[in-house]
């Protein structure tokens, strides 16, 4: 066997069956393969079984993963950036799993879509359209930085669930959002879970105009991705979604600043921290938002919810609908009786005051 | 010659490594000291290293994997002793068997880790209960299995609070050297001093602590945490802690100590020992979907869990408690209620 891929240590073999130096191309075969630091461009992985381990800093442009059981294990300072749609990361495929490691980007330039375009938008930095598939940060310095969202799961036919994000930071890019709908996640796909995602991020911005700007922001999105308001249109819907030991920090010293920064003087003007409108059978559990006093709703907008030891730092209520639960939380009050409310703390703002947060 | 690894670290090569943006592979053997402290690396160390120095890593956002049979002898440092902005965002992945302890020959220090995780952003992976990181306990010496965001000189919390850490899938304990050494030892204690009115993040998940009766049928021959404080004790704000198992403590000592704000403790299964199973101490906190028991050589006059005095606005819901059939409770404007207590 060739010593390329031995190294210089007899006793340290490792199978790849390929390895490529930058400026090469990136296989895409089935197989094991291992890619060296460099600048690769666009990437479609098509071919089933592919799995390939990335060194450190290796940059690329946009990546679409439409073969099934792909595995990719990027190494740290991983850079992904473009203007495309339907994600810079695009798993059309299913059953994939994609690792990023400590302190990588990817970033969505584009400006997002207007209110009723099509739902393969632009502005999305990580998408997922097919099955079964994953996403994992190796922690909160993996950020994807989206102006329409971070992390989304979703399609038009529907066929696409059973989708976890993990363990990496969502932002939305300053002074772009889209029509209703911009988001730092959405789950706008059957059973999408969201483990221990971070947003903090505020908002959109107040240079948002009614075309391109965010009257409306959600930390995480349960629903369409897209659309005019609709609850559960022809744009997918969140059901089952899960959003889990997630956390927000949108106070006024997060890296964007405060929620108040969105446009003013229109009733469709608000900031969630969870927008639920289109998913049904979803849950909120052992999630955190921290707020400094801003708007940040956790507002379950649609049936048979479930909200299960959360704490919510919020000027504003706790909203479900009558066959909505919600137990063992924290939050500022509630809006209404709907629904079962047990053991609930509301706080009214006599939240004790965190430092240096 | 191309090579996909820069291999530089064979069979005795210890020291420290400032590579950066490398891919580097131990080989079998053993080590002595070594520091990473460069950043961006990939890092694999292959199955049957052993480390008998200390093994630091002072370089950020390295992806370290440790295969099957790695013995990590003299602690594992992520990060430095007093700051929390060295030695960010490492992901440390375990994949098989692993044991991370300290030889009580080495202690040396004030107080004594085998994991020490002062780097902001640390994510600490472990394989299961296959990831074992045990320190045994010492005369006159505090000894702490884990912690994060503290300091070995002088046992206190570094200054500036370590924040956004994610421990999960690791055994740790503390074991009973012979003799009672009283108090200040603890499985996993997570930040300190003030901390608890910062804002932390961690996220610390499907762990157990304790010794699950490996070692030894009698418990007390296998761990000891005698002596108060908690066997886990978080003081670090906004701290999820979810899904672990901590295992009896028969000679004293809480299981769980809460004295942070704004912590949110789900779905965990916590075995009583001599004192409470979970106290209680800071606010904000909700503690829910958990069982608590007492260990059969308890009697049940005291409480499964407490919220103290200055405890305001807190969730203590939907939990299993035993053997009492009431907890104690002197919280202000909390929620406590719908737990099913008594004989388990």
């Amino acid at each position: 066997m060739s010593d390329n891929f031995f190294g210089n240590a007899p006793n340290h073999a490792m199978p790849y069956d390929s390895v490529t130096y930058n400026g090469g191309t990136v296989p895409t075969t089935a197989g094991y393969h291992l890619v060296k630091r460099g600048s690769y461009g666009n990437i479609d992985f098509s071919t089933n079984k592919c799995v390939v381990d990335f060194d450190a800093g290796c940059t690329f442009t946009n990546i679409e993963v439409s073969g099934d059981q792909v595995v990719l294990n990027f190494g740290p300072k991983t850079t992904l950036s473009a203007d495309v749609s339907g994600g810079t990361l695009a798993i059309t495929g299913d059953r994939n799993y994609v690792y990023f490691g400590p302190d990588s980007t990817i970033t969505d330039t584009g400006s997002p879509n207007a209110r009723n375009d099509t739902p393969d938008g632009n502005g999305m930095a990580i998408s997922i359209r097919g099955q079964y598939n994953t996403v994992e940060g190796a922690n909160w310095t993996v950020i994807a930085t989206g102006s329409h969202s971070a992390g989304a799961a979703y399609k038009n036919d529907g066929s696409a669930k059973h989708n976890t994000f993990k363990n990496y930071r969502g932002r939305n890019g300053t002074n772009n959002g889209s029509y209703v709908s911009t988001a730092s996640f959405h789950a706008s796909a059957p059973h999408t879970t969201f483990y221990n995602t971070m947003s903090d991020y505020a908002s959109p911005g107040s240079g948002n105009t009614e075309s391109s700007g965010g009257y409306k922001h959600g930390v995480w999105k349960l629903g369409p991705i897209a659309g005019t308001g609709s609850a559960s249109n022809g744009n997918g819907n969140g059901y089952a979604a899960k959003i889990i030991y997630g956390y927000a920090d949108i106070s006024g010293n997060s890296p964007y600043g405060s929620s108040t920064d969105l446009p003013t003087g229109s009733s469709a003007n608000n900031d969630f921290g969870i927008q639920n409108y289109g998913a049904r059978n979803s849950q909120v559990i052992g999630t955190y938002l921290d707020s400094d006093g801003n708007t940040g709703s956790l507002g379950m907008y649609e049936p048979y919810t479930l909200i299960f030891g959360c704490i919510w730092d919020s000027s504003s209520h706790m909203s479900q609908e009558a066959t909505g639960t919600c137990n063992a939380s924290i939050v500022d009050g509630v809006s209404n009786s709907n629904g079962t409310q047990t053991n609930l703390v509301e706080h009214g703002g006599n939240l004790t005051a965190l430092t240096s947060d | 010659m191309p090579k996909y690894a820069q291999t530089i670290n064979i069979e005795g090569h210890s020291g420290i490594h400032t590579e950066e943006y490398e891919r580097i592979v131990f080989t079998r053997g053993n080590y002595a000291a070594v520091t990473i402290a460069g950043d961006y690396n990939v890092i694999v160390i292959n199955a049957g290293c052993r480390f008998d120095g200390k093994f630091v890593i002072t370089g950020d956002y390295n992806k370290i994997t440790i295969h099957n049979d790695v013995n990590f002898n003299n602690g594992i440092l992520i990060g430095a002793d007093t700051s929390s902005t060295v030695g960010v965002g490492n992901h440390i992945k375990c994949l098989g068997k692993t044991f991370i302890t300290k030889d009580p020959e080495q202690y040396n220090d004030h107080t004594d880790y085998a994991l020490q995780i002062n780097g902001s952003y640390t994510h600490w992976e472990g394989s299961g209960m296959n990831t074992k990181v045990a320190l045994q306990t010492a005369s006159g010496k505090r000894t702490m299995a884990c912690v994060i965001g503290r300091q070995a000189s002088d046992g206190n919390a570094v200054s500036t609070p370590t924040k956004y850490c994610i421990v999960e899938k690791t055994n740790f304990m503390v074991l009973y050297n012979g003799s009672s050494n009283g108090s200040g030892k603890a499985a996993l204690y997570v930040n300190g001093g003030s901390h608890n009115t910062v804002a932390c993040g961690h996220l610390i998940a499907n762990n157990w602590f304790g010794t699950l009766g490996e070692y030894d049928t009698s418990i007390s021959a296998g761990q000891d945490t005698t002596g108060s404080g908690g066997m886990v004790t978080i003081v670090a704000g906004t701290t999820r802690f979810v899904e672990n198992h901590i295992q009896p403590v028969y000679t004293g000592g809480i299981n769980l100590q809460l004295a942070g704000n704004r912590n949110i403790i789900l779905f965990n299964h916590i075995a009583h020992g001599g004192s409470y199973g979970m106290e209680m101490s800071q606010d904000n906190q909700v503690f829910a979907g958990n069982l608590v028991y007492w260990n059969d050589a308890k009697s049940s006059s005291t409480s499964s869990f407490n919220l103290q005095s200055g405890v305001d606005r807190s969730v203590v819901a939907a939990n299993r408690g035993g053997n009492r059939s009431s907890i104690g409770d002197s919280s202000t404007n909390s929620s406590v209620g719908n737990n099913e207590l008594g004989s388990l």
